[in-house]
């Protein structure tokens, strides 16, 4: 079951929240939800859980219009909210068994779903004795108890330390198979080892929908290489580059050496190293990152 | 069924685990117990009859108190922690959720009281016979307290629903307990309905269906009227998610 949006706009009194939204994801998959602060993100989000009633537009889970059946979709997404709201005075088994019993999910898939977020050691601990990073696995294992088909999780890495995140990439990767995800995140390195395509929002607005190979390869369609030579070099011996478009200086002896478009520069970069009687001691092609992407698109 | 037991069961282990809720309930009682059997001149064991009447006056002032206090979290606290949330977006609809919530604080209330009933047996055994009193009365106007602990109740659920700060709940929820109380009875003496119309606007007053109650009779009426508030103020409070759920 995938998701359709449909010119999804939010206003809040003057202020356009979200303008004219549209977009696909297809099942099995995880689409990065990125931008800035204040981009819109968790509004999008919570008006495509039907948290949130658009000022216009739709949302479809399948052919399923979430506002026009409500009941029907609730059953079939699960949402992890950027708070992660949940009852401090309640044990963990206690409160998975709380929403199992409204999804009408037996008891044995709740131990199944603890094991499954790793929160089998602390079961039996109320969740406010919980750290950040267990109390997200809670919300995770709220989220997923009833097998949905959509999943929506806003900012479920946050507060998760190294080891945790491992666990968290494995298991979304892992449900990704069979479901449709929304994941947003500030980690943007977290965004490209998880996601397959990654959805740039800003104002409001959507910048950019691609996948991630896709938007790696196009940006620009400039080449840029990273190289490391032995001496200083004066700029203007690197002229003799023909395909490189420009230099930047990253430190004494290190180089980002940026192509024109289109343009491979690696055999120039070569010559020019036997030429100008530079060693050049390393030269790897930059992959372009998400980031410098993001930066490019929200500036 | 299958939505509203869930969040019945975990409302009432949340209200008998929190330490708060139960001292409430012992304050109550604490005062309950000085009012009635110790207050000099005006306590059960100055009477000259055996009768629970005292305790029927007094409880539904404390009542104004305690029930809103009880109630004041309900869903105040699922709106501000964010929690109504996730069960919005659950398969439970918004009526279910405030029969749910309401009828977890009706539980409560009611358990609350059931330590009353040893007054009830208290008075029974001092009584001259033992046994000479009127347990009509006292049955009625334990039917009487049950309606206005309905009433209170949803009062109360309303005024939760309305700010998600508890401690606002519970001063809206005071205050509206109170006026539908008190209020018709005071607004009765004033000039323009004094004579003729004072006991038409008493008559939309919860004091003046309680004591009715308390007589022994049990008025079509009366039930229909603490009925029809209770379908306010939940209606008020039904409006109120859905007004969240469309936001």
């Amino acid at each position: 079951m995938g998701i359709t949006v449909e010119n999804l706009t939010k206003r809040y009194g003057p202020q356009l929240a979200v303008n004219q939204l549209s977009f696909t994801a297809s099942q099995g998959g995880v689409l990065g939800f990125l931008g800035p602060n204040g981009a819109g993100k968790t509004t999008s989000l919570r008006m495509i859980a039907g948290l949130l009633r658009p000022d216009q537009g739709k949302v479809y889970y399948g052919d399923l219009d979430i506002w026009a059946h409500p009941a029907e979709a609730r059953r079939s997404i699960g949402y992890l909210p950027e708070t992660n709201p949940l009852y401090p005075d309640l044990y963990v088994y206690e409160i998975l068994s709380f929403y199992a019993k409204i999804h009408n999910v037996s008891g044995s898939r709740v131990d199944a779903v603890i094991e499954q977020v790793g929160l089998g050691q602390e079961s039996n601990k109320k969740i406010k004795q919980l750290s950040k990073g267990f109390r997200q696995r809670v919300g995770l294992g709220i989220a997923i108890l009833h097998d949905p088909k959509i999943l929506i999780l806003d900012e479920p890495i946050s507060g998760l330390d190294p080891n945790q995140l491992s666990g968290i990439r494995q298991l979304i990767r892992e449900l990704a198979r069979e479901k449709t995800i929304l994941f947003s995140s500030h980690i943007l390195s977290e965004v490209e080892q998880v996601c397959d395509r990654v959805l740039i929002i800003y104002k409001g607005e959507l910048r950019v929908i691609d996948s991630l190979e896709r938007l790696q390869a196009e940006q620009d369609g400039r080449q840029v290489i990273v190289a490391e030579v032995d001496s200083e070099v004066p700029a203007e011996s690197l002229s003799a580059i023909s395909t490189m478009d420009y230099c930047e200086k990253l430190a004494p002896g290190k180089l980002r050496l940026v192509a024109h478009p289109g343009a491979d520069m690696r055999k120039d970069l070569y010559q020019w190293s036997v030429q100008a009687g530079v060693v050049l001691l390393e030269s790897r092609v930059e992959q372009t990152s998400v980031a410098s992407l993001f930066e490019k698109l929200t500036k | 069924m299958n939505s509203i037991l869930p969040i019945i069961g975990k409302d009432l282990g949340r209200f008998f685990s929190h330490m708060g809720s139960v001292v409430s309930l012992i304050v109550f009682y604490i005062i309950l117990g000085l009012l009635l059997w110790f207050l000099p001149d005006y306590g059960i064991l100055d009477g000259y009859y055996a009768s629970m009447d005292l305790f029927f006056s007094y409880v539904p002032i404390l009542l104004i108190f305690l029930i809103p206090a009880l109630n004041m979290d309900v869903l105040s606290a699922e709106i501000a922690g964010g929690t109504l949330d996730l069960l919005l977006i659950r398969p439970v609809t918004t009526i279910q959720l405030i029969l749910a919530k309401y009828l977890s604080g009706l539980v409560i209330v009611c358990i609350g009281m059931i330590p009353s009933l040893l007054y009830v047996v208290t008075v029974y055994y001092l009584a001259q016979p033992v046994g000479n009193i009127d347990l009509g009365a006292v049955t009625g106007s334990y039917l009487g307290l049950f309606l206005l602990i309905m009433v209170f109740t949803a009062i109360s659920l309303f005024a939760s629903s309305i700010v998600s700060v508890p401690l606002s709940a519970l001063m809206v929820g005071m205050f509206l307990c109170a006026f539908w109380y008190w209020a018709f009875y005071l607004l009765s003496s004033l000039p323009v309905f004094y004579g003729q119309w004072d006991y038409w606007v008493q008559y939309l007053g919860l004091d003046f269906h309680y004591e009715e109650m308390g007589k022994g009779l049990i008025p079509l009426a009366s039930i229909v009227y603490v009925l029809s508030l209770v379908y306010v103020f939940l209606h008020f409070t039904w409006w109120r998610i859905q007004n969240i759920r469309n936001r």
